[in-house]
């Protein structure tokens, strides 16, 4: 649907959609019983269902000066419809030495993560505590559920273009929010099993009986597994980016005459110049796995994205 | 490329005339090899085989059938870095240790690779390969198949019985429940057998193959370790062994073990490095001290106290210094030396920056010698076993054995073992089979308790979540 309000001044638009994915090829993990790592398999059917909506306005519109403003928010809903069968599963986003941290199945949606639910820190021992989810008296394989989800609730964009005489200022924010990031750099940096370097996080860790905190015991070999792939590593990974500005400056038209200039103009611009979020890792922005559809959301000593500063002149002749 | 052009192009164009347009875009690409259709000649088939071979070169061979041989064993401390190493020696293995996720992948990818021969080669249509060498090479990829679950089943007890190419990736094919035990030791039994009676006494110039003495040998082995011992047929498969005249005990030995003796009389399956990549034994960095390893961090499979001082008891004073080399003034504490004089295994050596070329071997004529004085004692024959194991005695000087009652003869069979086989990839499985495995650790005085359920692994934790049809073991 589409909206133009006030001469045009305000522009609505919104969108609707439900797409049905169907006979997906989806590379999953084999038993190592085959031989083989991984194979393609037919997946059955997805479901993207969703609302966009965009608002586009022109606050000012003058010879001199204008300001125009473009917004957008999406709120998509991903669930897996059909995998070969109620109760079929399908584990992925392997974590080296931990075993998986993703779960595809029927009615959850791609990218949700399972594990182990973390309970914090026993101040008797120093090691995590786990909760017993069969109440069978033992934390083993069969105490994981779903702990996270790596899609967000929206995502949203902001876009402003000011220019005031001779100057022009673009701007760019952008974000994602309700998003959940497993943080497995994490279980290396604060796994504290091994004779590496920790992170500085692991300085308030459990030293003695009483400590009450949120950070376990440092004990070689991580005997009680206090870095197994659990809710202690998922976190929020909500944020808002200035994604992209930059401010122009035309010369007057008068002083470049005498160059036989027609037309020139200073720029500095910028990319991911601000972000705003709690994850405490390099960058929200990632995903270890790159480009596939299922296992999303894990961050494992993944490269941050590159802040860049541009500036330029250009010119006309 | 070039020569199937034209033939391609007439293809095309037949294809236009002749088919539908789906069926033309159905086509297999014609230029993927698959370990389906590429099998046109004895060379290919030499070559599948070859791949089959490769997998002794992996991972498991060089280093973790140490650490789950002897490491978890009394013969070795962990040494190392490596945490999950620890896990294995101290009895806590959990369902994500590394090396366990590893081992089992190693070693179905070596099964896998022997079902691509076993699968593939019987159709073979190639005058210019015969009908003997089709057995050999269906024997040869039989006896690596055997020997890959021969060391799945000491690990982890029952497992899948993947017994062809998984060429699906279907739930119903792929998720296989695993097998009892004695299922798996069946089919270990039949693939060896079958390879036993095909395969030839050597193939002289051609080193490091699968030959009837290795099929023989490793019988022997499974027929001992089989839950039940079949103390008759390990005796049958010894005597093919050493009345098969191919093998005898060297004079000397140290020089099994300094590298200028490979592929000796002694040897009858033997791992072949020539010492640059990939063809290289990169294991020996990881256990030479510093002065031969030429860098300072702590080496992996420290040699026990409880080895040593099983050395010195004997007064094994050969085996002792063959197999053990002493250093001292390292860059690191070993909290279970703490003079400073650390012990090292010194049974491959030569470690050239990750680059040896020394040999492993796996399967020898002293250990066939000693099962042989082992299953005649069981079998009741305990004056004949006694030769047997005296044979292996007198050549590192030992006297001859005191022991002559069955028990005490038992006894000096499973000693002798753990000095003969130290740092070879016995020691835990023998313990294992001999039912002695919890008394002989728990001994030691460590912090951990070894109890039934610890002398298997857990199925690793991924293997598990692939494939729902598996049940995990006890105590995981």
């Amino acid at each position: 649907m589409d909206l133009a309000l006030f001469s045009g001044k305000i522009v609505l638009t919104t969108d609707y959609y439900d797409k049905q994915t169907r006979d997906l090829l989806i590379n999953v993990n084999l038993p190592a019983s085959t031989g083989f790592g991984s194979g393609l398999r037919n997946l059955g059917q997805t479901q993207n269902r969703g609302w966009e909506l965009g608002i586009n306005t022109f606050q000012v519109d003058k010879k001199d000066a204008g300001w125009s403003t473009s917004m957008n928010i999406s709120f998509n809903r991903n669930k897996v419809v059909d995998i070969g069968g109620e109760g079929s599963e399908i584990f992925t986003g392997a974590i080296p030495e931990n075993g998986f941290a993703v779960i595809v199945k029927e009615g959850l949606p791609l990218g949700t993560f399972f594990g182990y639910v973390a309970e914090g820190v026993d101040p008797e021992t120093g090691d995590m505590t786990f909760k017993d989810l069969n109440n069978d008296g033992q934390i083993n394989d069969a105490d994981r559920e779903v702990i996270g989800n790596a899609n967000p609730d929206f995502i949203w964009g902001i876009s402003n273009s000011v220019r005031f005489k001779s100057f022009r200022l673009d701007f760019m924010f952008q974000g994602v929010q309700g998003n959940d990031i497993f943080n497995a750099t994490r279980i290396e940096t604060e796994g504290m099993f091994s004779v590496k370097n920790a992170s500085a996080t692991t300085l308030n860790r459990w030293q003695q009986s009483g400590d009450v905190t949120d950070m376990p015991r440092a004990i070689f070999g991580d005997p009680m597994r206090n870095a197994r792939v659990s809710s202690r590593f998922i976190e929020d990974g909500s944020y808002a980016r200035l994604r992209a500005a930059s401010l122009t400056y035309s010369l007057p038209q008068s002083l470049l005459n005498n160059f036989k200039i027609s037309h020139m103009e200073v720029y500095v611009s910028g990319q991911n110049l601000l972000t705003f979020t709690a994850y405490s890792g390099y960058d929200p922005e990632v995903n270890r796995d790159g480009n596939s559809s299922t296992s999303l959301g894990i961050d494992y000593g993944t490269y941050p994205q590159s802040r860049t500063i541009t500036g330029g002149v250009r010119l006309e002749f | 490329m070039k020569k199937y052009l034209f033939p391609l192009t007439l293809l095309l164009i037949l294809g236009l005339a002749a088919q539908s347009c789906s069926s033309l875009l159905d086509k297999a690409p014609l230029s993927d090899l698959t370990s389906g259709n590429f099998l046109q000649q004895g060379v290919d088939a030499e070559a599948v085989l070859a791949g089959a071979y490769d997998m002794l070169q992996s991972e498991y061979y060089i280093f973790d059938l140490f650490t789950n041989g002897d490491v978890i064993s009394d013969n070795c401390y962990a040494g190392g870095d490596n945490p999950n190493n620890f896990q294995l020696d101290q009895f806590r293995v959990t369902t994500t240790n590394g090396n366990v996720q590893r081992d089992w992948g190693y070693l179905y990818e070596g099964i896998s690779r022997a079902n691509a021969v076993l699968d593939n080669v019987p159709d073979l249509v190639d005058p210019t390969f015969s009908d003997t060498r089709k057995a050999q090479v269906l024997s040869e990829a039989s006896f690596l198949r055997a020997y890959h679950y021969f060391h799945l089943v000491n690990l982890w007890g029952g497992v899948p019985l993947v017994k062809h190419v998984v060429t699906s990736t279907d739930p119903d094919i792929v998720q296989q429940p695993r097998a009892t035990v004695d299922e798996v030791y069946a089919f270990i039994i039949s693939d060896l057998e079958f390879a036993a009676q095909n395969l030839p006494l050597s193939f002289p110039g051609q080193a490091g193959r699968a030959t009837k003495g290795a099929a023989n040998a490793l019988l022997a082995k499974v027929y001992a370790h089989q839950p039940n011992p079949d103390w008759t047929k390990v005796s049958a498969a010894c005597d093919a062994v050493i009345s098969s005249s191919q093998y005898e005990l060297l004079a000397s030995f140290d020089k099994l073990w300094d590298g200028t003796a490979n592929n000796s009389k002694e040897s009858i399956f033997e791992i072949q490095f020539i010492g640059s990549s990939p063809e290289s034994n990169w294991g020996v960095q990881l256990y030479m001290p510093p002065s031969l390893s030429g860098d300072g961090w702590r080496k992996f499979n420290t040699p026990a106290n409880d080895l040593v001082n099983a050395y010195l008891a004997e007064g094994d004073s050969v085996r002792y210094k063959s197999s053990i080399f002493w250093e001292g003034n390292l860059p690191w504490q070993d909290e279970n030396y703490p003079g400073g004089l650390v012990p090292f295994p010194n049974k491959q050596r030569k470690p050239s920056s990750w680059s040896s070329p020394a040999h492993i071997m796996v399967l020898r004529y002293a250990d066939v010698l000693l099962l042989k004085a082992e299953a005649l004692n069981e079998l009741n024959q305990t004056a004949t076993a006694i030769g047997f194991l005296n044979q292996v005695r007198s050549r590192v000087s030992l006297p001859n054995t005191t022991a002559s009652a069955q028990a005490d003869m038992r006894a000096a069979v499973a000693k002798e073992r753990r000095l003969e086989l130290a740092f070879e990839g016995h020691r835990w499985f023998d313990l294992k089979r001999t039912g002695t495995a919890i008394e002989v650790m728990n001994a030691l005085g460590f912090s951990y308790q070894v109890d039934a359920n610890k002398l298997l692994w857990p199925l690793p934790q991924r293997e598990m979540d692939a494939n729902p049809n598996l049940v995990q073991n006890n105590g995981y």
